[in-house]
């Protein structure tokens, strides 16, 4: 299977206008279609709907680059490419870029249509993780963008508007952003037969500071790009490492990358028709947390993140909304789900007190509820007679069940930062999910997968296993105690690297630059 | 050898009515071989007067200067290039490799000495203490 990601830019030349290879043979999209037909490969592509960093102008053609983008900073973005090009990122504010895109959409489905292509089309969101914020390359605060903020301000508002602080004019530029954003999108969605959605891919090594990293004699270590590979993991993102060098992605990153995204998982996740059976064979991640919070930062605040960390390290993801139909229901049946009510509207309430009815465990912060969902709460526990228990425990807690379900309500705000720890530890005695506990630090990098056992390990409920990597310049020891209702199974794929079971224990030695995986049997659940 | 420091020029504003001054905030800061870490730039900034340590960020360019010379005397390093946000749009709108990228401050920033009078005073101060 076969992304392809479109440099619509490359398509048009001031000579000959927009072409698809009637003038140009490296711009004809057909023969590349014949290409993966003859050999049988499935393909989709992937039109940007913002800059695209690692392309030459950002991906837009050169009459539209006229003003470079700019970042929150106050910097113009550009990005080196895997060649060592600086590449400059320019504005999609400018109304010239929009009109040329809606073009080239319009040309290039046409095109597809001739051929009666049917593969799928994505948009593609183009985003970075700075200190743990998500930014899309979309985002612009250059004078081009100023200008027409400054237009949109009094086409709609008139002369009405007082901004009365900064705050105020910072809520108004990301509104003004997400409406020309949707044009975009909605330009490429309405022209495409076959469009698929917008898939948001972040880019490794995609923030201003580890460009200037890379621009640096000493370059970027491993360390910390493997660090950036994993903020994308947890935040479930699919992740572009097209602007980082052979030399960059040699070794451990290049191993750590190729394990944590097969071709099942990047299958699965463009929707490629790819049958896949939960067999012996099939390992996805192991993923046992998951949290709902649109902002992405006050689980941070309430100290969850940490005790995650330390506790089910690797085991537990961020998601950006909750996908409310049946198969993602199924498949996430058993995961603790944790939810914000900030923002949270009364659909998606609905949606989450309905997984708790299907059996599902659910924690919600209801700090930020709403008096209209308050009331829902209320009416729900009287519909369903629930029996609510009110415990006082660093803060106000409410629990209920129902069948397998369970519910906890917590007021997060009035959690001290002292009682983080203790909170959330007691909060998981109580819950019981049975996990491995991996004590060591925060350089040694990996992820779990699991698979159901096969028909020889009946004695075990999933088999779940550990990938290591150690990126640093020094020998790791660590350890993984074995806890009750786990056993070691085996050491796999060892690279500078060995394991030994002692008891309750599996000692690792990992050399720098060495990887290793290793098995577990997961044999009592204790819920 | 040389400091780099990008900076940023903040205007002032009012938020719920706490007035904040224009600051110089210091966006990135680094040598020929590496990048200064903020934990490194917040303490060394500690040891400016009216500095907004948590920020980075001065309020006047004097300040900053004095920040850069006390980074200088930290890294033992006797020259630092400053260069304002503003340059660098313009500045890297000219360089198309990574091998241009440092000889951009050269020739867009101001170049600074290590102020050796504070390096001295600062001697002495520890022979006599």
């Amino acid at each position: 299977m076969i992304v392809v990601p479109i440099y619509w830019g490359y398509h048009y030349d001031e000579r000959d206008g927009w072409d698809f290879g009637k003038k140009n043979s490296e711009r004809d999209l057909t023969k590349l279609i014949d290409i993966f037909n003859n050999l049988s490969r499935k393909f989709c592509f992937l039109v940007p709907l913002t800059p695209a960093p690692f392309l030459t102008n950002g991906g837009i053609p050169s009459f539209c680059a006229r003003s470079l983008s700019v970042g929150h900073q106050g910097l113009s973005l550009s990005f080196l490419d895997s060649e060592e090009n600086l590449n400059k990122v320019y504005t999609f504010f400018e109304p010239k870029v929009l009109q040329a895109f809606s073009e080239f959409c319009h040309l290039l489905s046409e095109n597809l249509k001739k051929i009666k292509c049917s593969s799928p089309v994505f948009g593609a969101v183009f985003t970075y993780f700075e200190n743990q914020k998500e930014i899309s390359y979309f985002e612009d605060r250059s004078m081009v963008f100023e200008q027409g903020f400054s237009r949109y301000l009094k086409k709609t508002y008139g002369d009405r508007l007082e901004l009365a602080v900064p705050l105020d004019e910072e809520l108004l530029k990301l509104k003004f952003s997400n409406e020309i954003q949707a044009l975009f999108a909605s330009t490429a969605s309405d022209t495409f037969p076959h469009w698929a959605g917008i898939k948001k891919i972040s880019f490794l090594a995609g923030n201003l500071q580890l460009n200037i990293q890379r621009c640096l004699k000493s370059g970027i270590s491993s360390h910390i790009l493997m660090k950036d590979l994993e903020t994308n993991f947890l935040n479930r993102r699919w992740i572009s490492s097209s602007l980082l060098g052979p030399l960059e992605k040699e070794n451990l990153l290049g191993q750590y990358l190729f394990d944590l995204f097969g071709p099942i998982e990047i299958a699965k996740e463009f929707s490629l028709n790819v049958k896949l059976e939960y067999s012996q064979q099939y390992w996805k991640y192991l993923e046992l947390i998951s949290l709902f919070d649109s902002e992405k930062n006050d689980f941070y605040h309430q100290g969850l993140i940490t005790f995650l960390k330390e506790n089910y390290r690797w085991a537990y993801r961020n998601y950006d909304q909750l996908v409310f139909e049946s198969d993602w229901i199924d498949e996430n049946q058993d995961k603790i789900k944790f939810f914000q009510t900030k923002k949270m509207d009364k659909n998606l309430f609905v949606q989450v007190l309905k997984l708790f009815l299907m059996g599902q465990k659910i924690i919600i912060d209801i700090s930020d509820l709403s008096p209209e969902l308050k009331s829902r709460l209320e009416v729900f526990v009287i519909e369903n007679d629930l029996q609510l228990q009110k415990v006082n425990f660093c803060t106000e807690l409410i629990y209920t069940s129902l069948g397998e379900g369970m519910l906890i309500l917590y007021e997060g705000k009035n959690l001290l930062l002292s009682d983080h720890q203790q909170f959330w530890k007691r909060i998981f005695t109580f819950i019981k999910l049975p996990h491995l506990y991996l004590n060591f630090g925060e350089d040694v990098f990996g992820f779990w997968k699991v698979r159901t056992s096969s028909e020889f390990e009946l004695n075990y409920l999933d088999i779940r296993r550990l990938h290591l990597y150690n990126p640093t310049s020094y020998k790791k020891h660590l350890t993984v105690d074995v806890k009750k209702g786990f056993a070691f199974m085996k050491v796999i794929d060892p690279h500078l690297a060995n394991a030994k079971s002692v008891s309750h224990k599996v000692e690792i030695e990992l050399s720098p630059q060495g990887r290793i995986g290793l098995d577990f049997g997961h044999y009592q659940d204790l819920i | 050898m040389k400091l780099h420091l990008i900076y940023h020029f903040q205007s002032s504003y009012t938020l719920d009515e706490h007035f904040r001054p224009a600051r110089y905030k210091v966006l990135y800061c680094f040598t020929d071989d590496q990048l200064i870490g903020i934990d490194e730039l917040k303490e060394l900034a500690k040891t400016v007067p009216d500095a907004d340590f948590n920020d980075v960020s001065f309020l006047s360019l004097d300040e900053l200067k004095q920040f850069t010379n006390r980074v200088m005397q930290h890294l033992e390093l006797n020259t630092a290039v400053l260069l304002s946000a503003q340059d660098y749009n313009v500045a890297i709108d000219t360089i198309l490799k990574r091998s241009q990228f440092i000889d951009l401050f050269d020739s867009y920033g101001e170049i600074i000495k290590l102020d050796i009078q504070v390096t001295k005073k600062k001697l002495l101060g520890k022979i006599f203490t």
